[in-house]
């Protein structure tokens, strides 16, 4: 049993004095005051326009902003509230700023926020990031919607992306929970999701607030909770997703280790649940699905095949401890390959990812070093991708995709038969 | 000397001889007993050690932890089963050999049992020591290696070295002092060489390479503080 989490005294109060919510749009932040003013505004258009009857409130759960975070919310104001075409007056939206408690990190922001719905025993709920571009009112319809209306409990987003956007989801995260849990769900680590007052209040039951789900894998531990859950999912497509600009060289590192160590870490907490699937079925999508005119993205490929390079310089004698000799064997002999010819085959891919999971279930060294090695492998992989689909269409390349997830699919027993080996 | 005295010559040495030989027969036949005995329970207490090791896969769970590698790289083939029992039953044998000793109650054998018993402890830490200095410098070296490769440093592989080093040194001169060996020798050492490591990597740095360090610097604040220019670096989002 979980201890129900504590909200502060002014919390509490204002909570009592809004009594009970149709929809509750919740907004996680940490220092975005750039960009929180517009995902507020674009929720509270949403919540005008698309559920004048419903009794709406919205909560932004912060994790200690330095930067005018909370007082943006507060304050924050349709400009022109003209620009809404509604029958009803504008009514003033009920909104909150509350400060999370907890371990720092998205987990514990969304953990205050499904305390709050249910409290307010929200109908229908919707978090979005606040570190948004392109958020419109429509994503707050899409979002919470399909919960309201159609009974589902839980939305995940659909974005027009890139073909080069989003490559640790295209190459890993995708296909993998796809694989492993049987369901074509796109975007699982969207960032963005819609769900029921019961799916918040089965989110809260769970034991994880102390774990890495509160610090950074929440994403995904939500996606994966809802499948195995057998709760009714769902898509929206919500069109282009544009955050605040970050440096990626930078940040992809850790960035992979958190985003592979939490999926990593959900496939052994849910081994029960996935390893008789097979095959996967689509689901249900709602909103107007419309081609997006997208930034370019810049990729320097010698530069990632000379990381590869020097990991397999360098990471031969880890990677022998983590991958099987005839997956190791293949990997090495990727190199040298011609100028633009570099290819890392998906059924290579496939054996490798499935082998550093199986590392990663039977801690063949620290995970951390796993992950870590991981990193170069990725970018070989992501560079391949990228020669290959260079001439495709958006369209072209995302059926590439496909095909690497049906890849994943079909090799599944590799993962379970390794899983279930003794050593 | 009269025949009387003569054969007390002969017969007194004979007799304390005996008298001493007498004596020892009970040290003698309790030293057997301890070393049957001994013997025995070394042998029991080395089938069940290989026993409950084996039942609970030590061997696979040495596997994981390296362990099983680095006693193959160190020349020892045994599996680490194999080996756990053969030290229990050398210890043991060494053991129950010192104690067989003890039952004769000589002064030097007591002294010697003392000694030898005294410095069984830090051998034992030496080894604790050295196995946990091995394990931490390939943790160490691994990290390193993982962190300059995805940094794109092209020496991971000398620094991944460097750190290994670095660490079997210090837990290599922890051992020997524990050994008592060259104390202050050792202490010496590890400071001179650490201390002019630090030094070398500071001058290096400082002088040779300041005008790199500020020019690093310099685009890291930048690259911190704007977004690349549209057209201009990478954007790939892996997200």
């Amino acid at each position: 049993m979980i201890a129900p989490l504590s909200l502060p005294d002014q919390v509490e109060s204002e909570l009592k004095s809004v009594g009970t919510v149709d929809i509750l749009v919740g907004i996680p932040s940490f220092n975005n005051a750039g960009t929180i003013g517009h995902v507020v505004n674009a929720a509270t258009a949403g919540l005008h326009k698309y559920f004048p009857d419903q009794k709406v409130f919205l909560v932004n759960s912060d994790g200690g902003s330095t930067d005018g975070t909370r007082e943006i919310v507060l304050k924050a104001q349709l400009e022109n509230p003209n620009t809404l075409i509604v029958k009803h007056p504008l009514r003033h939206l009920a909104r909150m700023s509350t400060p999370y408690s907890g371990l720092p990190g998205k987990g514990s922001a969304f953990r205050t926020i499904f305390e709050i719905a249910k409290r307010l025993k929200a109908k229908a709920c919707c978090v979005m990031d606040s570190d948004l571009r392109s958020v419109s009112p429509e994503w707050v319809e899409l979002l919470a919607g399909p919960v309201l209306i159609q009974g589902f409990d839980y939305v995940s987003p659909l974005y027009a992306r890139h073909k080069y956007d989003g490559t640790i989801t295209n190459m890993i995260v995708y296909p993998v929970t796809r694989s492993l849990y049987g369901k074509k769900i796109r975007q699982p680590i969207g960032g963005d999701f819609g769900f029921s007052g019961a799916m918040a209040e089965h989110f809260l039951s769970r034991d994880v607030w102390e774990t890495d789900v509160a610090r950074y894998g929440v994403d995904v531990w939500m996606t994966t909770t809802a499948l195995t859950g057998n709760f009714r999912t769902c898509q929206a497509f919500l069109g282009a997703k544009i955050h605040d600009p970050k440096d990626p060289g930078t940040h992809l590192a850790p960035m992979l280790k958190q985003v592979v160590g939490s999926l990593f870490s959900q496939m052994e907490a849910t081994f029960d649940s996935w390893k008789d699937v097979r095959g996967s079925e689509a689901l249900p999508i709602f909103g107007f699905q419309w081609e997006a005119g997208l930034e370019p993205v810049n990729i320097n490929t010698e530069r990632m095949v000379s990381q590869f390079s020097l990991g397999v310089q360098e990471l031969k004698g880890i990677w022998e401890k983590i991958l099987s000799p005839q997956t190791l064997a293949e990997v090495l002999a990727l190199l040298p390959a011609a100028p633009g010819g570099f290819a890392y085959p998906d059924s290579l891919w496939v054996r490798t990812v499935w082998d550093f999971a199986l590392a990663h279930k039977k801690r063949v060294l620290s995970r951390d070093h796993i992950l870590g090695a991981l990193v170069p492998l990725y970018l070989a992989k992501t560079v391949s991708f990228v020669l290959e689909t260079m001439q495709l269409t958006g369209k072209e390349a995302e059926a590439r995709v496909e095909k690497l997830a049906l890849n994943f699919e079909e090799n599944k027993s590799y993962l379970t038969e390794g899983w279930e080996a003794k050593t | 000397m009269n025949p009387i005295e003569e054969s007390a010559v002969v017969f007194e040495p004979t007799a304390r001889l005996l008298h001493d030989l007498t004596a020892y027969v009970p040290r003698l036949i309790a030293m057997s007993v301890i070393l049957i005995a001994g013997l025995i329970l070394a042998a029991f207490l080395t089938w069940l050690v290989r026993r409950t090791l084996e039942l609970s896969g030590f061997d696979s769970f040495s596997r994981r932890i390296g362990l099983s590698e680095l006693l193959e790289r160190s020349g020892i083939p045994s599996p680490p089963t194999r080996l756990a029992a053969l030290i229990v039953r050398w210890t043991a044998l060494f053991l129950v050999f010192l104690a067989a000793l003890s039952a004769l109650n000589l002064e030097i054998v007591n002294e010697l049992v003392r000694r030898a018993l005294d410095f069984v402890p830090n051998l034992l830490v030496a080894a604790v020591i050295l196995v946990i200095g091995h394990l931490l410098s390939d943790f160490v070296a691994d990290g390193v290696a993982i962190g300059c490769v995805n940094a794109d440093f092209p020496l991971a592989g000398l620094a991944a070295l460097a750190a290994r080093l670095l660490v079997l040194f210090f837990f290599i001169s922890v051992a020997l002092s524990q050994l008592r060996i060259g104390q202050q020798i050792i202490t010496a050492a590890f400071s001179i060489l650490f201390g002019g490591l630090v030094l070398a990597i500071a001058l290096s740095f400082g002088l040779g390479g300041k005008d790199l360090a500020k020019e690093w610097m310099e685009q890291a604040v930048k690259k911190k503080t704007q977004p690349p220019a549209e057209g201009k670096g990478e954007t790939l989002s892996h997200l």
